[in-house]
């Protein structure tokens, strides 16, 4: 039950709450990060073994995270359910953490985003990720992440100074 | 020097190499038009960075933890209805988990974040790649209250005991303030939780623990029927259980 020396494991433990995070950026909404999360989980520890010791976990979790998102919004358009209703109260972020209100704004404008600037975006100014290794996780060139996070950056920009995005 | 929104944004996220860097940081100290556009991407990373700050500091449910642990989830009956029902366009992105798996995350995350967490109070409850035991305070209880006595301080008590068909001794609890019902069974030296459930709490006042801890919670109620041989420990059974140590 308790096996010895296995760095994945032992550094999923430090790790959920950042997964935890990274899942809600992309999902904006807490239940369903905390179903990709679960799934992520699993899909690590079953494949604990393909992870590369020297290299970050916590990227290689990321991608896992990242891909099982993907498949989920992929069997969600085959459900032609892609856009669930949303429930604003499961959105609100913890309390004590700058204002809820932006915290909404934010969740909000992000789900806007096309999925691949949003994980730029949640990979490099949320995860603090170097251009690089946000590039690794979503495996695509340094030039192809730059730019989309550049876009990603403007649209969000743009999306949080309408008069809607309430900007603080 | 007028650089694009991606090279500026390189280099306030410090992806410039140096050459590159010292170029651009000149060119800002000389260009308030250019300075103005850093601070504002500045205050937005700032701003985006902000807003998901306190989702660190949440408590990490236990269906999430408790796999990474190698621990079982314990059973919450009553909570995955409640699930669906706050949540009525779930999208079954966790179709062929358990539903004690999901069950369990509602509430029981909350009081993992009491063990996770080291700025919350009293250990309430502890995971460990067992599952779930009481915590120090609340095994205290356990071993030493009887139904008939008036609550703790923290307003914990005692309701129903009885013989577990595996032969363990279980007990209902019920901590009045925060509404939290609960069955433990004793095994070795531990009060092992077997399903807890988030009740309402009670009104302070002396009637409310009573109620609390006499009237069942339905998941609760539930897994003691599940568990159970025979019927409840009447008051002359239970405290010579509590005397021999519930062994």
């Amino acid at each position: 039950m308790t096996p010895k020396a296995d760095p994945v494991r032992d550094g999923l433990v430090e790790l959920l709450p950042r997964l935890r995070r990274f899942a809600r950026t992309l999902t904006a909404h807490v239940h369903d990060a905390d179903d990709l999360v679960q799934i992520a989980v699993e899909r690590a520890l079953a494949r604990a073994s393909q992870w590369q010791a020297g290299t970050r976990l916590d990227g290689w979790l990321f991608g896992i995270v990242r891909n099982a998102w993907i498949d989920e919004v992929r069997s969600r358009q085959r459900r032609n359910r892609l856009f669930a209703p949303e429930e604003a109260g499961d959105q609100v972020g913890a309390p004590g953490s700058g204002t809820e209100v932006d915290v909404l704004a934010v969740e909000t404008a992000l789900g806007r985003l096309p999925e691949e600037q949003r994980s730029a975006v949640s990979l490099v100014l949320i995860e603090g990720l170097s251009y690089k290794e946000a590039a690794d996780v979503m495996q695509v060139p340094i030039g192809t992440l730059t730019s989309r996070l550049a876009r990603g950056r403007e649209t969000l920009q743009a999306i949080l100074s309408e008069p809607g995005g309430r900007s603080p | 020097m007028n650089p694009t929104e991606e090279e500026l944004g390189a280099f306030v996220d410090g992806e410039l190499e140096p050459d590159a860097r010292a170029a651009m940081a000149d060119a800002i100290a000389n260009d308030p038009a250019l300075a103005a556009r850093v601070a504002t991407l500045e205050a937005f990373n700032r701003r985006i960075r902000g807003a998901f700050a306190g989702a660190l500091s949440e408590p990490v449910p236990v269906r999430l933890s408790a796999p990474v642990l190698g621990a079982s989830t314990p059973r919450v009956v009553e909570l995955a209805a409640a699930r669906a029902t706050r949540r009525p366009s779930a999208i079954g992105l966790a179709s062929g988990r358990s539903w004690m798996a999901l069950a369990a995350s509602v509430v029981v995350g909350l009081f993992v974040g009491h063990f996770v967490w080291p700025d919350r109070p009293a250990n309430f409850v502890a995971l460990d790649e067992h599952g779930i035991t009481a915590g120090p305070a609340l095994a205290l209880e356990l071993t030493k209250r009887l139904a008939s006595d008036t609550p703790s301080a923290d307003g914990i008590a005692v309701g129903l005991s009885f013989r577990a068909r595996s032969g363990a001794y279980c007990r209902t609890f019920v901590a009045a303030h925060s509404g939290v019902a609960g069955l433990a069974c004793h095994q070795g030296e531990e009060w092992h939780i077997g399903a807890l459930t988030e009740g309402t709490p009670e009104p302070a006042g002396t009637g409310g623990y009573r109620q609390a801890a006499t009237t069942l919670a339905p998941a609760i109620g539930e897994a003691v029927a599940a568990t159970i041989d025979g019927d409840p420990l009447d008051a002359d059974a239970e405290l010579r259980a509590q005397q021999r140590g519930w062994r």
